[in-house]
Formats: C-alpha cells, structure tokens, sequence
C-alpha cells in the first residue's frame, strides 16, 4: 500500500474541509434535537396509557431508538452524492480522474475525513447534550458494545456505497440533486431511520429484510436498544458484509460503464 | 529521437446525447438513451519532440479539448493511437499519470474551501514528490510567480488570476516532463499574462519540459510556442511554424483610415466591401480595412475611398496573427 499515505492526506482534507464552515455544522448540529423533538412527538400519539408497548416498544424505547438513528445519520451522510455531482457539473472531477490513484478509494477516505468531523463536532456533542438531560441512557450490557460497533461500520459502508452510487449517476446523466432528495427520502423510511422497521405492515417487512437499507440504521440501532441481543447478531453481521461487498461490485460496474460515457463537456 | 508525443489518426465519436428533463426524465435516460454522434475529433496525425513548445489554436467546439483530454488519458479514443513518452495514456493510466501536469483554465485542481497549500500538499503526496525536491520547487514557483501571500488563503476567495497561478504550480510539483495547458490564461489581465508566460517560458528553459498549449489568445502562441497547429471540425488546418503560418495566410494587410469628417459608414462599406476587403471596428472618423494584398494594393483602395472621402491619413500594417486567426475561422479563406 504505498498510496496510503495519499489515501490518508485525503481523509484528513476532508476532515478539514468542512471545518470553514462553522454556521453549517451548527445548523446541521441544531436540525437534530428539532427533527427529533417533531418524530417523538409524532409517534408518542400511538401511546394512550402509561407503560403500553407498541409493536415490542415503549414510549422510552422509541425515544431510545430514534436518538440512536439520528446520532448515526448526523456523520453517515458525508455528501459525497452532491459533491460527485457538482465536480461532474463543473468539470473539476477531470484532475481526480487523472490521479494515480482509484477515484472510489478517493472519494472514500475524502467522505470518512468528513464523516468524522461531523461526528466529533455534532454527533459526540449531541450524545452529551442527551446524555446530560436523561432523555437517553446508554445500555448497561458491555457485550454490546463491540458488536454495535461493528454494524456501525457496516452501516456507515453501505451509506456511503449508495451516496456514491447516486454520486457517479451524474456520469450517466450529469445532473443528480433531485435523485439526491428523492433517493434519501427512500433510504430514510427503507433504513428505519423514519420508524423501527416492524411497524411496517408483513409483506413489506419481508421485503425490507431482503433488501441493503435495513443495514444502514435499523439493525445498528436494534442492537443498542437490545431488541438483537449480541449473541444473535451475527447472523445480521454477516448479511450486512455480504451487502457491503455486493454493493460495492454494484458500483464497480455502474463506475466503469459510467466512466466510460462520462464525457465532460465545455472547454 | 523518440517522439514526446505521438498521435496516428485519431478519432474521437462522442454520442451526444439527448436529454429529457428532470428526475423522471434522468432515470428514463438511463434505460433508454436518445443520443446522436458527434465526430470530435477526425483521423488526427501528429508528432512532437521532447522539449517542443507547441500552440493548439481552433474555434471554441473545434476539437482542441477533446485532443488534451485523450492525450491526458481522460477520454478514451474512438480509434487510432496516442503514445506520450512511450506510454499509452488510456491503457497505463497511472504510469501516465506521474508523467504529465495539466492546467484547465476554468477548472481548479485546488480545494475550494481549504487553503491553496494543503491541496500543494495532497498532491506531494499522491505523486510522491520527496520532501526536500517539494520544498525547493515550492520556493520557486513562489518566487517566479509570487505565491507567497496566496498560499495561505482560501481558493474561494482567490481571483481568477491569482487561482491559475497557483494551478499552475500545482501542476508542476511533480515536475512532469510533460505539461497540458489549456486556455491558461483565459479571464487573464495583461500584467498577470505576461508573469504567466515568463513563468512557462523559465519552466521550458529549466527542465526541458514539452508543453501543449490551446489557448484562444494569439499572443500565448507568438510568446511562447515555436509551433502552432489549428484545428478546426477535429482535422487539423494548419501545422507549422508561426513564420510560415503568417506566410502561407498573413496574405492581408491591413489600411488604418482617418477622415477630416464623419463619414457615410453604409455608402464606404458599399463602396469598398467584397470578398477580398473587410471593414473592421468602424467609427465615423477612423476605420480599419484588411484587404487581401493579391487582389488589391493600398494604393487602390485609398484612390477609390479618396474619391468620395476626405481622407486626413493613413497607415497600413502587417495583419496581426488574432485578425488572420478570425478570418480563418470566419471563412475569409476558405
């Protein structure tokens, strides 16, 4: 791996990138106790008595659940999809092409960079912030730490995986941002982002099993709030790293054919 | 020698496509393209040596870009062949890639919201320049082009001109024996052009370095290249030195008039316009006559024009290479 040290100088630009921007971490920092506040309150109507469960769930238990999602959705989305986007409009994405280097691998170690930035400077905060007020407490079982963490990572992989797919489809069709709205309003019900995934109705239950985007949110955050006990997570492990791989040969193929149509326009 | 460049009838089709609006209409494109082919680039031959200066000059769509970007590696050609240094860009990529520096006027390999350095850094890095090689190039290309207060600020805030000088550098940090300029000093002032061009013309003399240049400022190519090649419709039109390019079209010249009074613009056009005479940027008291010098001498015309006009003085002057440039693209030739 001599080009690690590359790869890594790009990881740590990404990290700094978005640091000029104080104003839009803070307003990214903000949006999630607000997002959080309307979803609570939201779903606290299908609570009428004291102590009732809804589909396996108390009132707490969602609050728990919708915390923790947030939290992971505060530095999974690193925009890379708007940023391939924009370089691809502009045609700056020529230089990255002409690197010596993969420009997937690139864009990666950029969008970690910037996904640990917004974890350090919002979603550790935030964890604070919750942790201080006593609307969220963390679970007592050490075995599951470990075990979250490694669906955290699976979950952040398949994030990105689909950020760049939607990304490299502006080499198809040179324009994505409304791809990018629409397609994260999908990831967001499909992931369980919106609502725990059992609240949907069977079939589509089925459905939603058989499909990457459960990885995303759903099955980290079951597992903090103890609904898959780390003994029987390995099964979902294993389902998420086989998605991990086969969206990644996924964008493999969409890459090559793309670049391949990719024409860059003007001057 | 061995050819820097060698390009065999190359051609590049692109499929142009077509398309249907917004987010639908996208994911329509993406099962069912429309699209119709658009030859770039047609059956292109050329060769150049290690350490040529050579000027690529054409009308904006000409085919100049998409030349650059197949000799980059960037776009693959349709067929026939490109070798730089030996290497086929499309094929070795990466071999290609450590051997050339590229310059797209209006783009920016720079980091828009970090500081001019850091992206200096990155790319130490990615062409793994050593340390101390990067150091001294840095404190040269500092001097020559005067980076020093540029460094540390953010590429967003940069003007245009001061961004391509960092650009500029940016390419040559690895000091590629083979450098792509295209438009490099395109939204330039005249002062920042003339640094540009001595800073290229020191690059030249230091390491040899053989530089492509397309630019759409005629005086980049008196300046700087001892070669000049025009392209137009992807066929190249002209392949010479800039001598025999003014030889072989600098069959204008061109009569500068000042009149005592305002003149009739219409009734000298009528008088004076054909196929071989051209009136440019008339004023009522002054104007600028190119005429072809094989159809009529300056004599003719300041008789003809004398006869009706109240000629004050005039002057006749070589055809500047921007006016035989524009005539060529305007058809004045053909």
């Amino acid at each position: 791996m001599r080009r690690l040290g590359a790869y890594l100088y790009f990881l740590r630009l990404g990290f700094m990138e978005l640091v000029a921007y104080r104003i839009t971490v803070l307003m990214l920092a903000l949006s999630v106790p607000i997002v959080l506040f309307a979803r609570y309150y939201v779903l606290a109507a299908l609570y009428q008595r004291p102590g009732q469960m809804v589909e396996g769930y108390s009132l707490q238990g969602i609050l728990t659940y919708l915390i923790c999602a947030w939290l992971l959705r505060s530095f999974f989305r690193s925009a890379v999809d708007r940023r391939i986007g924009r370089d691809v409009r502009s045609g700056d994405i020529i230089f990255d092409l002409m690197r010596p280097l993969d420009y997937a691998v690139m864009t990666f170690f950029r969008a970690l960079g910037k996904s640990l930035n917004r974890m350090l400077f919002i979603s550790v905060p935030l964890l604070v912030l919750f942790l201080s007020t006593d609307v969220l407490t963390l679970p007592r079982e050490a075995a599951m730490w470990p075990v979250f963490l490694l669906a955290v990572g699976i979950g952040f992989l398949i994030a990105f995986q689909f950020q760049f797919l939607v990304g490299i489809f502006t080499f198809f069709t040179g324009y994505n941002i409304g791809l990018i709205w629409t397609f994260d309003l999908i990831v967001q019900v499909l992931s369980g982002l919106l609502l725990p995934l059992h609240f949907f109705p069977g079939v589509m239950q089925n459905w939603l099993m058989a499909l990457p985007f459960r990885h995303i949110y759903y099955t980290p955050t079951q597992i903090f709030v103890g609904h898959i006990a780390p003994g029987e997570a390995v099964p979902y492990l294993i389902n998420g790293g086989l998605w991990v791989i086969g969206m990644g040969l996924l964008n493999l193929v969409v890459y090559r054919a793309g670049r391949r149509r990719l024409t860059i326009a003007g001057g | 020698m061995e050819a820097a460049i060698y390009v065999q009838n190359l051609t590049k089709v692109y499929r142009v496509g077509r398309h249907r609006e917004g987010v639908w209409g996208g994911l329509l494109d993406l099962v069912a393209r429309r699209s119709q082919p658009v030859k770039a680039v047609d059956n292109l031959s050329f060769s150049i040596e290690p350490g040529e200066t050579v000027g690529l000059i054409g009308p904006n769509g000409a085919g100049k870009s998409t030349t650059i970007k197949m000799l980059t590696g960037i776009l693959k050609p349709t067929t026939g062949e490109v070798q730089v240094l030996g290497v086929t860009p499309s094929k070795e990529r990466n071999r290609h890639a450590m051997q050339i520096g590229v310059v797209f006027g209006q783009r920016t390999q720079l980091w828009w919201d970090l500081a001019v350095i850091e992206a200096f850094r990155l790319l130490g890095k990615i062409y793994r320049v050593p340390p101390a090689d990067f150091e001294a190039r840095l404190a040269h290309f500092n001097r020559i082009l005067e980076l020093e207060d540029l460094l540390h600020r953010q590429v967003r805030k940069l003007s245009l001109g001061q961004r391509v000088r960092c650009d500029l550098a940016a390419s040559l940090l690895h000091n590629p024996p083979v450098l792509f300029l295209d438009e490099p000093t395109i939204g330039m002032d005249v002062a920042v052009k003339a640094r540009m061009r001595t800073f290229i013309k020191e690059i030249r003399k230091n390491y040899g370095t053989t530089i492509i240049l397309t630019t759409h400022d005629t005086a980049d190519i008196e300046e700087l290249s001892e070669r000049l090649m025009m392209i137009d419709k992807g066929m190249i039109l002209f392949d010479g030195s800039l001598a025999r390019f003014k030889e072989s079209y600098g069959r204008t010249r061109t009569l500068y008039i000042d009149f005592t009074a305002e003149v009739e613009l219409e009734s000298l056009r009528a008088l004076i316009v054909d196929s071989d005479v051209k009136l440019l940027r008339p004023m009522p008291k002054r104007v600028e006559i190119v005429f072809d010098r094989n159809a009529y001498t300056a004599q003719d015309l300041i008789g003809k024009i004398g006869a009706q006009f109240p000629i004050g003085d005039f002057s006749t002057a070589e055809t500047a290479v921007e006016t035989i440039v524009r005539d060529i693209y305007e058809g004045f030739y053909a």
